[in-house]
């Protein structure tokens, strides 16, 4: 007699749709194979992108043919980099205006008193001087250029929790490593092509 | 007798053409290894540029050598299928590599009998305190792919 699927625990989260192409593409762990036979909604969603990804290959003509060793080499280090940085959330949360002004009100005399009595050695890493108005929003070291050597400074401060709230780009109220990424993004983007 | 040395030209052409055209001669995929050599100083990020020649365009990225630059670095997913990018890396971590590093390995697809050229460029390397250090770029084919 064939087991019943076990039912999927209605706290059980869904598989992303990383992990569902990688189902697709037969690659996905036990445990997202075992989601998969418990969740119906999960069963659907991947037999819409199965119906997708086929579609798409039946109208799109690439002008050559990558071997299948390298391509799969490829697309593992793409999945990889991609769960990384999905799993990489450590940063500095940035409290907002309301939160900011009323801790502050609250704890002004105190703050006052403990600064003025231990001056730490570890400031924050403020934009320079000339960076109070950048004209590159990305150019953390300040020497008028975007490269990788800006990300690099601000994952340098990103992980010893020194990065300033002004270097939050893309405005999640976080300054991590996704900021981080923008700015590496725009160093290695071609110009002029 | 001309009937036979008219085929025996016309399949000299086509050979001739197989081999050497490059819309009929088949594409030959290449991985190229791509070195930093920063001498005594830990290597800690890197930026570079490399431009292929003619008949050469960009299929793929990959990371270094197992360590700091194991992972792919970043890059233009424009330049995929073009024939220039710009990778960059950089890690925080106190295990610095320094000498010669494989710090990627890019797949090409060449077309052409020949193999293609391929100009790299050292855009910035920094040691582990952020500032610039003096380093060389350098690509190799692989022991074993076929030239």
């Amino acid at each position: 007699m064939a087991r019943e699927p076990q039912e999927r625990d209605p706290l059980e989260a869904h598989l992303d749709l990383l992990s569902l192409d990688a189902a697709r593409a037969g690659e996905a762990p036990d445990e997202d194979r075992a989601h998969l036979e418990r969740c119906a909604a999960c069963r659907q969603a991947l037999a819409e992108i199965t119906d997708l990804s086929s579609a798409l290959r039946r109208i799109h003509h690439p002008p050559f043919d990558v071997p299948a060793d390298r391509e799969a080499r490829i697309l593992w280090n793409a999945r990889k980099q991609a769960v990384r940085a999905r799993k990489d959330r450590s940063g500095l949360r940035v409290p907002d205006v309301a939160a900011r002004w009323a801790a502050a009100a609250v704890a002004v005399l105190a703050i006052a008193s403990f600064l003025d009595g231990a001056r730490s050695t570890q400031a924050p890493l403020a934009p320079r001087q000339a960076l109070s108005t950048p004209a590159l929003p990305a150019d953390v070291n300040g020497d008028g250029r975007i490269d990788i050597l800006d990300a690099f400074a601000l994952a340098r401060a990103v992980d010893a929790h020194r990065a300033s709230a002004h270097w939050d780009l893309n405005r999640d109220r976080v300054v991590d490593r996704a900021d981080v990424d923008l700015v590496a993004a725009s160093a290695v983007r071609l110009r002029g092509a | 007798m001309a009937r036979r040395h008219l085929l025996h030209l016309l399949l000299g052409l086509g050979l001739w053409l197989a081999t050497t055209h490059p819309v009929l001669a088949a594409p030959n995929f290449v991985a190229l290894d791509v070195y930093i050599d920063s001498g005594a100083t830990p290597l800690a990020a890197y930026q570079i540029e490399i431009t292929a020649g003619p008949g050469a365009v960009i299929a793929g990225v990959e990371g270094g050598a197992a360590g700091p630059f194991h992972e792919p670095p970043y890059y233009d997913p424009a330049a995929l299928r073009g024939g220039r990018i710009v990778l960059a890396a950089f890690n925080t971590g106190g295990d610095l590599p320094h000498g010669r590093v494989r710090v990627a390995t890019l797949h090409m697809r060449e077309e052409g009998p020949a193999p293609a050229d391929y100009e790299p460029r050292l855009i910035v390397a920094a040691g582990a305190d952020g500032r610039p250090i003096e380093a060389k770029v350098s690509i190799e084919r692989p022991k074993g792919e076929k030239p």
